[in-house]
């Protein structure tokens, strides 16, 4: 049956478009609302695990860079430091006659600084992402690296993970710490006496990057050879932890060219001391007419050092404060020479270079002069205790028999064993400013 | 009626709602591009700038209008990635602004090539683009602050906002960065580049001083022996230099496992051919020890006697068959 149109009543009609009204609206509002879930929402999603990627990889950079900063400078507090150092097998007592820079680059320092972290690490802008270093394929958390062992330079590397392992970087820390730059100048080698002789001998390094070890290597450096290079270091007996920090000695040449070499260096020229060492006439002038050859390297004054006054004052009192500059005869009855002593530095800033043990170098044009003499078998106003003045090793034993101190200066020695200890060098290359020569 | 100021209500939130995924979204934008940027570029070990007129000069990038302009290569141990910039064909025009993308570089193919692939991070409707990356610092008007040796300075402005992106890449090291060309090959500079003052050490110069991120499944082949040397001519060359002073090979003396020695063929300024070994440099047989290049100021070449080198006691210098002075 048909319904007459004019028969519907008109309230009925208007809820009606109401409805469609409403039904059409919603449509659109879902059908928007979802269009903005797909193209804005959906992207946000996705690019959430993105920027978390990001946020991740940044973390882990921004940790290392820090890490970085402990192994250049081992800059901690002092309850860090005791827990490190008791970690290190040193005892408070020991800490106090070893250097700081002893713990800058020093893998030993850092492994342990993990260790009282608990292996746990976040950096301030994103305290929430904990990190945690994780062991390599040797199962150590941190291994040292060197020319001879994976072609990296001397250092140490690690990989640092966040907790689930799933964003990781590895770094490779260079030791930054241990050697310094030889400026290009024109030098001298040997000491005043032979200035002007025959026998002077004058060199240059203009575009050679020379770097000499700032301090002499000590037996913990020996230790992590034998450790990490057993077939170099052949023979080598591992030194007691109570010496770890002493300049290492009782170490033939042959051993000694074979140490360097695992650290990509060489044993330190005795040209090349004597260019860190004496004093130049002005650091402005790298062309020197004349170098100058003063006795010691910290000052052309020397007339005013103890060391001068010693040799030509008969009225001279020896003082134990003397020690902290030099480490001579008189200072062993005070105590220990100091690890990584830095009582004195030359204009280069190497440590080490009078006192203390003796040191043997290779000398090419004098092979007789290898052994630097100035050293704690001496009484301060011993002539050996003067720049370039060295005695012969044959590089084999330690007795007063394996040295030749010559018949330039009145030596009386009484001792039957010598502490022989040495540095390296080594040289970089700089190609592109090569063909640059002033 | 009461429906209906419902729906209005609801209809005046979704659009807001709408409005402000809109706006959140292009903060979102910056945020994400910045992200991927970082994530791209932090580990780079070698940037190549292939557009050497408009970097570093705190000028608006504005020529050639609407065409892409490859920046920068960044290298990186996992990857090779390209930033590229598409100049605004007018700062005036709402739909030809510029465009700011890093692409994937693969191993054949330049940068412009990859402008019609999808780009791994991208940031539209740009304009008053400039940018900076240097081993020296730098300071422009524009930037709102100093620029950082080996930092990635953006700037530009979008949507009437000033937009600075900072990138620092603190596996760049002196001398990792090039002028000119793409360059796929790998190590074509030896990484030890560095120009050092007085009480500087030997670790690689950067942004850290000896920091470096590395590949840990990468194998470095080193050079030569312990036991090689000169007179059993066991000792590999790692630079070689010929009387006229020419390289006749790149310098590869970084690699060497046991250090390297110099020796003297001639007064040259990049030094005479080097070897990888152990230096017995003055040593009977072995090559003499350069005495540097200002003292002895004639250009000698290598002859019998010649005070270039210096040996031990009671040897001298003789040319050998290799033109290389040794001590006899």
């Amino acid at each position: 049956m048909s319904v007459d149109k004019e028969q519907i009543p008109p309230h009925t009609s208007r809820r009606t478009k109401i409805r469609i009204l409403f039904l059409v609206m919603l449509f659109l509002i879902l059908v928007g609302i979802g269009g903005v879930y797909r193209v804005f929402l959906g992207p946000i999603e996705l690019s959430d695990n993105i920027v978390r990627e990001a946020v991740f990889t940044e973390a882990i950079v921004s940790v290392a860079m820090d890490l970085h900063l402990l192994w250049r400078f081992a800059d901690v507090n002092d309850l860090e430091k005791e827990k490190i150092s008791e970690c290190m097998g040193i005892t408070n007592q020991e800490l106090k006659n070893i250097d700081r820079s002893y713990f800058q680059c020093n893998p030993d320092f850092f492994t342990c600084y993990i260790k009282i972290k608990h292996n746990q690490f976040s950096s301030t802008q994103f305290e929430r992402i904990k990190l945690t270093i994780i062991p390599g394929d040797n199962s150590k958390i941190v291994e040292v690296t060197s020319p001879l062992i994976d072609g990296y330079p001397y250092g140490i590397k690690f990989t640092l993970a966040d907790h689930e392992k799933i964003n990781k970087s590895t770094f490779q820390f260079e030791d930054s710490c241990s050697d310094v730059y030889l400026p290009e100048r024109i030098y001298a080698e040997g000491p005043v006496e032979k200035a002007g002789t025959v026998d002077d001998f004058r060199f240059d390094n203009f575009n050679q990057a020379i770097y000499v070890d700032k301090f002499l290597v000590t037996f913990r450096d020996i230790k992590e050879w034998i450790d990490v290079d057993p077939m170099g270091s052949e023979g080598m007996v591992r030194p007691e932890q109570s010496l770890w920090a002493q300049p290492a000695h009782h170490i033939s040449e042959k051993k000694m060219k074979a140490f360097c070499a695992f650290r990509g260096k060489q044993l330190v020229d005795a040209q090349i001391f004597d260019a860190m060492s004496f004093y130049p006439p002005s650091l402005e002038d790298p062309y020197p007419i004349l170098n100058s050859r003063g006795p010691y390297p910290w000052t052309k004054k020397f007339k005013d050092s103890f060391l001068f006054m010693a040799m030509h004052d008969p009225k001279f009192n020896f003082q134990i404060d003397f020690c902290k500059q030099v480490f001579t005869k008189e200072c062993i009855s005070s105590g220990k020479y100091k690890a990584h002593d830095r009582g004195h530095v030359t204009w280069s800033g190497v440590f080490q270079v009078m006192g203390g043990p003796l040191e043997a170098m290779r000398n090419i044009r004098s092979p007789k002069e290898n052994l630097k003499a100035s050293s704690y078998y001496f009484l301060a106003k011993s002539p050996w205790h003067q720049l370039g003045r060295r005695a012969y090793w044959d590089g084999v034993g330690f007795s007063d028999s394996n040295i030749e101190w010559g018949n330039k200066f009145k030596t009386e020695i009484q001792d039957l064993d010598f502490a022989i200890a040495f540095r390296c060098m080594k040289k970089n290359a700089n190609p592109f400013e090569r063909g640059k020569v002033k | 009626m009461k429906i209906f100021l419902l729906m209005s209500i609801f209809l005046f939130f979704s659009c807001n709602q709408v409005k402000n995924f809109i706006r959140d979204s292009t903060v979102r934008d910056l945020e994400i591009f910045e992200a991927l940027l970082k994530a791209n570029i932090l580990a780079s070990n070698k940037i190549i700038i292939l557009n050497n007129d408009d970097i570093n000069t705190g000028k608006f990038i504005v020529h050639p209008p609407n065409a892409w302009l490859p920046l920068i290569e960044f290298h990186s141990f996992k990857k090779k990635t390209c930033l590229i910039y598409k100049v605004p064909f007018s700062i005036n025009s709402k739909d030809q602004l510029g465009t700011i993308a890093l692409f994937d570089l693969p191993v054949a193919g330049g940068c412009l090539e990859q402008i019609s692939q999808t780009p791994i991070a991208l940031i539209s409707n740009t304009i008053n683009f400039s940018y900076v990356l240097s081993d020296e610092e730098q300071k422009h008007s524009i930037f709102p602050q100093k620029i950082s040796a080996f930092h990635l300075a953006l700037y530009f402005e979008r949507q009437k906002k000033e937009k600075f992106i900072l990138i620092p890449l603190p596996n760049l090291k002196s001398g990792s960065l090039f002028f000119g060309q793409s360059i796929l090959s790998e190590e074509i500079y030896p990484v030890t580049y560095s120009k050092k003052l007085r009480f500087e050490s030997s670790s690689s110069s950067g942004l850290i001083p000896g920091f470096n991120i590395i590949d840990p499944n990468q194998k470095i082949k080193l050079l030569g022996d312990y036991n090689d040397n000169y007179s059993e001519r066991t000792a590999v060359i790692c630079h070689d230099v010929d009387e006229n002073c020419q390289n006749i090979s790149n310098f590869e003396c970084h690699k060497c496992k046991y250090g390297w020695f110099e020796t003297v063929r001639g007064q040259c300024p990049q030094g005479g051919p080097k070897f990888c070994g152990i230096n017995h440099c003055g040593e009977r047989n072995q090559v003499a020890c350069p005495v540097g290049l200002k003292v002895i100021k004639d250009n000698q070449a290598c002859f019998n006697g010649s005070k270039a080198g210096y040996c031990g006691p009671g040897l001298n210098t003789v040319c050998d068959e290799n033109k290389i002075l040794v001590c006899i």
